[in-house]
């Protein structure tokens, strides 16, 4: 029962963070739903774990909590593709502006020379 | 043919960029040096040359990055012939010539490249038959050109040519992903033989998996 209320605790401080990061646009509408229904499904697993056990039997891995290990697995990854994938973007970006700031730098100093 | 451009990505090469300049001081080059965001003298060596150009990347963006900004620079400055160059001492600039001359006399060539293999060099054994082999024979599947040498980074491009090889990879990758682009535009090539100087060890193990895993990202990433 402590470890239902403790995660029930964090799962709500986890949902105010995801519903307070769309309010101020940094998540898209389509995360923020896809944040706030993992983490209810979290709550609800802490709730009534004979859930994730029923469905790791339908989908023939036998126990809840290696079912549990496996999506956790697949989400981390995931994330981790995601992120890689934005700092590369951000990693692009930041050249193409050091880029732009150097030769915009040259041409100021060729003009104060000429 | 007057405007040549030597393309020199520096990053921290305080320690030889002087040399380096001593020796193109002799040519008729234009010679512009990407200083890419070096903590120790690097810039304040490169810019006591007055007929060298000097661009400052605010921060280390890596080789390929710094190669890309010397390029675009040059192509602003209306260059005919764009070479890139090591800061390190490795290329010799006697040899620079031997590049160009084909682009002057061939107006088919779309680019010469160095080649380290097409002359007897002193390479470190563990490089030559654990690194660039394997590094040649994998670039030979996945490019499907037969070069004879990997990774060298003294070529020679035409204006044209270097106006439609676009250089995304920031970091080593960069000559991989140039000789991809050679052979999916179908450009003309010619490889000459060149000296290579072997200060240090260069790139090891660990610098051949980044490269390969910068490949795979931007395959994935585009």
């Amino acid at each position: 029962m402590i470890l239902q209320i403790i995660a029930s605790v964090f799962v709500v401080y986890a949902l105010i963070k995801v519903w307070s990061r769309y309010r101020d646009r940094t998540l898209s509408w389509y995360e923020g739903v896809l944040w706030s229904l993992a983490w209810l499904a979290i709550a609800v697993i802490f709730w009534q774990p004979e859930l994730a056990s029923n469905l790791a039997v339908r989908l023939g891995i036998g126990r809840g909590a290696d079912l549990i290990i496996y999506a956790a697995i697949i989400c981390l990854v995931y994330i981790f593709f995601r992120l890689y994938v934005r700092v590369d973007r951000m990693d692009r970006t930041i050249t193409k502006i050091v880029r732009e700031i150097t030769l915009h730098d040259e041409e100021k100093r060729r003009d104060n020379h000429s | 043919m007057e405007n040549v451009y030597i393309i020199i990505p520096a990053w921290n090469e305080a320690k030889r960029i002087g040399q380096v300049l001593n020796d193109l001081s002799a040519y008729n080059y234009r010679v512009v040096v990407v200083d890419d965001g070096s903590t120790d003298q690097t810039f304040t060596i490169a810019s006591q040359y007055p007929k060298v150009t000097v661009l400052h990347h605010l921060t280390n963006r890596g080789q390929g990055a710094a190669l890309a900004t010397g390029t675009a620079y040059a192509l602003s400055q209306q260059a005919e012939i764009v070479v890139h160059f090591d800061a390190d001492g490795q290329m010799l600039s006697s040899e620079i010539k031997r590049l160009i001359e084909p682009l002057i006399k061939d107006s088919s060539l779309d680019l010469v490249l160095g080649s380290k293999f097409l002359q007897d060099n002193i390479i470190p054994w563990f490089k030559r038959y654990f690194l660039l082999q394997p590094a040649l024979l994998l670039q030979r599947l996945s490019t499907g050109l037969p070069l004879t040498d990997v990774h060298n980074g003294f070529r020679a491009l035409r204006a044209n040519t270097a106006r439609v090889i676009k250089i995304n990879q920031e970091g080593m990758a960069h000559a991989s992903e140039i000789v991809s682009q050679i052979k999916r535009l179908g450009l003309h090539y010619q490889e000459v033989p060149v000296t290579v100087v072997y200060h240090e060890f260069g790139q090891g193990m660990s610098g051949g998996f980044k490269i390969i895993r910068d490949l795979i990202i931007r395959k994935i990433v585009k």
